[in-house]
């Protein structure tokens, strides 16, 4: 599957893109602001990108690499956050306008799921054994649930700050704020929280994603911050096993002084269990946190990966270059062409000895 | 003393330095650090200029011979050491260099910054040309010179005064802690004191740090003879007392408007930063003691007099530094502009000693920042409306309806707006124009003229007044005026000419008289966009701007302070914390300096995002109230006693 030929990849060693990976064909015209792969309910592969125009694109992606745009939504203000339901029939979109949407793949139509009182930041889908919803979490410091039938949301959490990264991976959900916070919640029967989590991180949370240990339960979760470094945190192991590692700098060689990146998403493999991470420095890291070693760094691209994503069976590994705004706007240069690379990953991302 | 006679050569630095700093100061130079140090020299610096001209001719020699001599050091490896941390040091990152030309290089390639001089040096040794490392390189005359006054120089004690390597400096705290009682017998005495005979002779030469002409300076080869060559040798032990560091403050003591220690109740600090330290800690008391936390509006002039009791322990609570959910973190001023009510937006430390981490450095996330550009926000009125009405949408909530009547309500006042912003810019670009256009053709290669016409499309978007749904964003888009900012000569060169004291009429945006605001009150929740300006006759505009329109008249000094800001990215709100703390500065000092006096000797000011609304409270607290913040506190201030002021200042202002 997604075979290493290399008859499809595009272009030559050009510096747009340094890895010699599958380029997403229409990609977005602004940032990319969240991707998803189709969940494993379905055969194929397809795979969806908010972006900061305002649209949420989706792609067939063939075994050979190859992209065909399927459809493509729009929202009234940027997308910031897209994921699928378990069955993979739809698409939740939510963003700058404060809505969350429910984008239903086989009519196509949209419908309007969810609203806050300020832009969305994240929404997930919750397949529980007793209940399915829609989780949303705003800048309005709540968290929502949403049972799609109803425009009232089916419960509020109140967050201590705006909500700026989750990951929900039944039963467990963390939610990273402003101010640093943490919450673990646990989703069994009704949503609540799980424990109050110490994080040695001193910066900001930008992204955190939820790892599972060997027997496929979600056990912990690493959470990336502003300053290029990345916490990985377990719930439920000693704190010895925690640490944070720097990623996403510039070793400043070149004039001795360090550049230092956010990071900006973190995604786990499903199958390895290893970590990428992907960062304001154009580079994506493939990392085995058990091991505590980098597999493999890529080059630098022209402009910083914003997000990334795994396809459901860990074969392909997408990750999208765009702006993400880390030097302002003075640094936002619109003509430049917003990428979607694909890349088989499933060797590399191997731990290397395995215990 | 015998023991250093015995060495002939020990290594010395080529750089004669002024500055008030540990040589050891290490890598982990935080911005509390950087900040105490202002503070500590501020406050040295009143201190030193109120004992100045007391103490008797001997005593002044001893002083500048210590202040200015050509430092000697152990060994080698030490003079590097203090190369690197005092001469090559970057002031934006604090990147320790190597050589002048190093340092040079490093600026202009990391921070698209000329260096024409090596800090903390004399004007005769400051060329950053002159490769030197340790002892190497340095002209032999200089060698040659230096042997000279060492050994034949000095009729008595040789090398009395250069040789004793300066002993370790008494830490800032401790400075402080003794500040008032320090120097007792020099605090007194000032009133009518004649201006000092060295006061800067030379209008056209650009004040440096450490340069201040003295009358004890020792004159250094190849400087023009100011004063005949005094007898240095007879004053005993070099100076180490804490009473003296003032003077090695770094500014030029001439310009130094005389404020006695014993003429100030320690009650009102003396400086902005110092009061700024002073109400961090009332705000850290208060905190503690449960009553309400600080809020976006200042606070009252009376609890900052109480809390500021003494300038003695200074609590660095610097908000900067503290960790995003600090609950007396700072709320930068941005955050009330944004009428946003409870968010609070602290500032994160994003330049470290060896790094920079590359995000804004207010602690939002990338997404909020880049949403409040209205380029996503207007898709967003356009079309919510729209897609309200067009898509079958399940539940359109509440929310919705109403968000899309304010928006009908912002589009109305945009489009008022809009109007005025147009004259306004007109005014500017007549303003400013002339000023700019030729620097700007001059100066800006390609790719700053790219980022320039970027930055002008960004503000001039930026200059629509913000809906004011859209609380998400803190740190207002202030519209920085396209025509006068984004245009200038990048930047500030030392051998610009100097302007008139350049007060920016922030007694205006402060508290505005004719507003009918009591004073003391800040109605500052209002303000949605500030407005800098040339055009004094823009205050009028202010009435039909409303109180949403913030203005603030400024010279192009400012612009230029504030274009060096901008190319640093620093945010709109600490350029604003910035202007209005050097206005307060300029108005303490009664226009003895100008701004940009005050921004070469203190770079960090422009250069590091540390300052705050607890901060910007304390310099208008430190203020007296009433008279302080109105225009007409230049011509007469409270707090210092008129006669003290005229004789100390600036000939250029008299």
């Amino acid at each position: 599957m997604f075979n290493q030929s290399n008859s499809l990849r595009t272009g030559t060693s050009n510096t747009s893109n340094p890895m010699q990976d599958f380029e997403v064909v229409s990609p977005p015209d602004d940032s990319v602001s969240s991707l998803a792969f189709s969940p494993a309910s379905i055969s194929q592969n397809f795979l969806v990108a908010g972006s900061w125009d305002c649209n949420v694109r989706c792609w067939e992606v063939e075994q050979s690499g190859k992209t065909v745009p399927k459809s493509m939504q729009s929202m009234a203000a940027p997308v910031l956050a897209v994921c699928w339901s378990d069955d993979g029939t739809k698409v939740f979109m939510a963003g700058c306008d404060k809505t969350a949407k429910c984008w239903d793949l086989a009519t196509n139509q949209s419908v309007q799921v969810a609203a806050h009182d300020a832009p969305i930041r994240t929404c997930h889908w919750i397949k529980a054994s007793t209940y399915s919803c829609l989780m949303t979490g705003s800048w309005d410091k709540t968290l929502r649930f949403w049972d799609l039938r109803s425009p009232k949301p089916a419960l509020i959490i109140n967050l201590p700050e705006r909500c700026y990264c989750s990951d929900v991976d039944y039963p467990m959900a963390v939610v990273g704020t402003a101010g640093r916070g943490l919450i673990v919640y646990h989703l069994e029967t009704s949503p609540r929280e799980y424990k109050p989590v110490e994080l040695s991180l001193k910066y900001q949370y930008r992204c955190v994603a939820i790892f599972r240990d060997k027997k496929k339960v979600p056990t912990g979760f690493a959470i990336g911050s502003t300053e290029g470094r990345v916490a990985i945190h377990h719930l439920n192991l000693s704190t010895k096993e925690n640490f944070t590692f720097k990623c996403h700098r510039t070793n400043g060689s070149a004039n001795g002084y360090q550049d230092i990146y956010a990071v900006n998403d973190i995604a786990f493999h499903p199958v390895h269990g290893t970590v990428v991470t992907v960062g304001g420095d154009g580079t994506f890291g493939f990392w085995d946190k058990d091991a505590r070693t980098k597999l493999k760094s890529s080059d630098t691209m022209e402009q910083p990966i914003t997000r990334c994503c795994f396809n459901h069976n860990g074969q392909i590994f997408a990750y999208a270059v765009s702006y993400d705004w880390s030097k302002g706007h003075e640094y936002y240069n619109p003509a430049k062409k917003n990428q979607i690379f694909l890349r088989p990953c499933y060797e590399e991302l191997k731990p290397k000895a395995t215990p | 003393m015998g023991r250093k006679k015995k060495k002939q050569s020990r290594p010395w630095c080529w750089y004669p330095f002024c500055f008030l700093e540990d040589c050891d100061d290490n890598d982990e130079d935080d911005l509390q650090r950087s900040l105490l140090r202002n503070h500590i020299s501020l406050l040295a610096d009143n201190l030193y200029s109120g004992c100045r001209s007391s103490p008797p001719p001997q005593e002044e020699a001893r002083r500048t011979d210590t202040v200015y001599c050509n430092r000697e050091f152990e060994d080698e490896k030490i003079l590097i050491q203090h190369q690197k941390a005092k001469h090559f040091k970057c002031h934006i990152c604090h990147k320790k260099l190597y050589t002048g030309p190093g340092l040079s290089i490093h600026c202009m390639q990391v921070h698209k910054e000329a260096i024409d001089k090596v800090p903390n040096s004399l004007p005769n040794r400051s060329n950053i040309e002159i490769e030197i490392y340790g002892m190497e390189g340095i002209p032999p005359n200089d060698a040659k010179e230096h042997e000279r006054q060492r050994n034949g120089g000095r009729p008595g004690s040789p090398s009395s005064g250069e040789d004793e390597p300066v002993q370790k400096k008494p830490k800032p705290e401790g400075l402080l802690g003794s500040a008032p009682g320090a120097m007792p017998g020099m605090a007194t005495g000032l009133p009518g004191m004649p201006p000092q005979p060295g006061m800067p002779p030379l209008p056209g030469m650009a004040p440096h740090p450490g340069m201040a002409p003295h009358p004890g300076m020792p004159p250094h080869p190849g400087m023009p003879p100011m004063h005949p060559m005094m007898p240095m040798g007879h004053v005993g032990p070099p100076f180490m007392g804490p009473g003296m560091m003032p003077g090695m403050s770094g500014m030029p003591s001439g310009m130094q408007p005389p404020v006695s220690g014993a003429s100030i109740p320690p009650a009102r600090p003396l400086f902005p930063s110092a009061a700024a330290a002073a109400v961090s800690t009332a705000a850290s008391t208060a905190s503690v003691t449960g009553s309400a936390p600080l809020g976006t509006d200042f606070k009252p002039i009376t609890s900052v007099a109480s809390g500021g009791g003494s300038i003695g322990p200074i609590k660095p609570t610097f908000p900067a530094y503290s960790s995003a959910g600090d609950s007396i973190c700072a709320t930068a001023i941005g955050n009330s502009l944004a009428n946003s009510g409870d968010q609070k937006v602290t500032l994160i430390a994003t330049t470290g000693a060896a790094s920079k981490i590359i995000h804004p450095p207010e602690d939002l996330s990338l997404e909020e920042i880049r949403a409040r550009l209205p380029k996503y926000q207007r898709r967003q009125i356009d079309e919510s409306g729209r897609s309200a009405q067009s898509e079958a949408v399940v539940t359109v909530s509440q929310h919705q309806q109403a968000a899309a009547l304010q928006q009908a309500a912002v589009q109305q006042q945009q489009a008022v707006q809009q109007q005025q912003q147009q004259q306004q810019v007109q005014q500017q670009q007549q303003a400013a124009a002339n000023v700019a256009a030729a620097a700007f053709q001059a100066d800006q290669q390609q790719r700053q003229q790219q980022a320039a016409a970027l930055n002008a499309l960004q503000q001039q978007q930026q200059r629509f007044p913000r809906p004011p749904q859209a609380v998400m964003v803190p740190a207002s888009a202030a519209a920085m005026p396209v025509s006068s900012v984004a245009l200038m000569a990048p930047l500030m060169r030392p051998t610009m000419t100097l302007a008139a004291p350049a007060l920016i009429h922030g007694g205006n945006m402060m508290r505005p008289p004719p507003m009918g605001l009591p004073p003391g009150v800040r109605k500052i929740d209002d303000v949605r966009e500030i407005v800098y300006t040339t055009d004094s006759r823009r205050q009028k505009e202010r009435m039909r701007g409303g109180k949403n329109v913030m203005i603030i008249q400024i010279e192009t000094i400012e612009i230029k302070i504030l274009d060096r800001m901008i190319r640093h990215r620093i945010s709109t709100t600490q350029r604003l914390v910035v202007l209005v703390r050097l206005y307060v500065l300029t108005v303490r000092l009664q226009g003895a300096r100008s701004l940009l006096d005050e921004c070469r000797m203190n770079p960090v000011w422009l250069l590091k995002p540390c300052f705050t609304i607890q901060a910007l409270q304390g310099m208008i607290g430190a203020l007296p109230p009433g008279a302080a913040m109105h225009p007409a506190f230049a011509a007469a201030p409270m707090g210092f006693p008129g006669p003290m002021l005229t004789p100390m200042m600036h000939p250029r202002f008299r």
